[in-house]
């Protein structure tokens, strides 16, 4: 392996912050969405790095549990913002506010 | 001898790729968060998914390359896609708040310094360089492969396994409830709690036919 694992990791730290400054400014809940993919991602990649780093296969079954999750959340996450397209028309995560959060 | 080997000086095949790849996946991931139409953000998320696959792949892991082109390229993003095109008018959904734009600069500032600060860990921390020889499993399955990822899964993190598949099931039935609207939403709520009994339903169901027989004859 040419590349060393610093760079894998590296990438990792820049594609997670890149999800949270998503997650931080926009305010569409898609986008929201899609952004905390990315993070989730990014863990994947430092978790697989990590796995080939050390040659054990323990990263990998993580990163696939991961994933699992992932599509779950995506699952329920775009439930919630279809019943809310149906209720409302906006889908402004500033403008949700029935929680009082 | 390798055929992806060129005599490239200073700049192995794999160092170029690693480059290539980390670069689409970055713009991709730019473009996911600066896009104003989801559908953009959708389609460029497909672009950072890809090129994460690819570098699995470098890592010799094709087995998770292979469920990550499966299950985000192919199933989150169609998802993803399908919901934007379902909900329509793009253009409302692009708007993006007015109030508490002042936040935005200082969210920006939150996400560079937390950039900062990782790089900076991962610079200085020291570490181990990759295994140069990759291990077989137990079994004799060779690193990264299917039948080793399914060996270690199915013994060392069976429980794991379980839990996930109990997940999966109850995001599903999650998503189907969520996806019911109006009547068949509200009789297939009142069929999975059943907080009434059958003589209060058909009490209840009485007294609203006695209403409306009264509001009939109100109104004739």
């Amino acid at each position: 392996m040419t590349v060393d694992v610093e760079w894998f990791v590296a990438l990792s730290a820049v594609l997670f912050s890149i999800g949270a400054a998503g997650v931080l400014m926009r305010r569409n809940a898609l986008v929201v969405l899609l952004s905390i993919e990315i993070m989730l991602n990014a863990g994947n990649l430092a978790l697989v790095a990590f796995s080939r780093t050390h040659g054990v296969h323990d990263g990998q079954i993580f990163a696939i549990v991961v994933m699992a999750i992932a599509a779950s959340e995506v699952v329920v996450g775009l439930g919630i913002v279809v019943a809310l397209s149906h209720l409302r028309r906006e889908l402004d995560t500033d403008e949700l506010t029935e929680l009082h959060g | 001898m390798n055929p992806l080997e060129f005599d490239i000086p200073g700049a192995p095949v794999e160092v170029l790729l690693f480059a290539m790849f980390s670069l689409t996946a970055i713009v991709g991931a730019l473009r996911v968060v600066m896009a104003s139409d989801p559908f953009h953000s959708a389609l460029s998320l497909l672009f950072n998914f890809v090129s994460l696959g690819a570098l699995y792949l470098m890592l010799d892991q094709p087995f998770v390359a292979l469920a990550q082109i499966l299950v985000y390229a192919g199933a989150v993003v169609v998802l993803f896609l399908f919901v934007i095109a379902y909900l329509g008018d793009r253009r409302e959904l692009a708007t993006d708040a007015i109030r508490l734009r002042w936040l935005r600069p200082i969210a920006a500032l939150l996400a560079l310094s937390l950039a900062t600060l990782l790089v900076g860990v991962v610079i200085a921390s020291n570490f181990p360089n990759a295994v140069q020889e990759l291990p077989e499993t137990g079994a004799g399955f060779s690193f990264g492969s299917a039948q080793a990822i399914g060996e270690v899964f199915l013994t060392d993190y069976v429980l794991a396994f379980e839990i996930t598949s109990v997940v999966l099931l109850v995001a599903a039935i999650g998503g189907i409830i969520l996806g019911l609207t109006g009547r068949a939403r509200h009789e297939r709520m009142r069929k999975l709690m059943q907080t009434r009994s059958a003589d209060q339903q058909k009490k209840s169901y009485d007294q609203a036919a006695a209403a409306a027989h009264r509001d009939r004859e109100l109104n004739s």
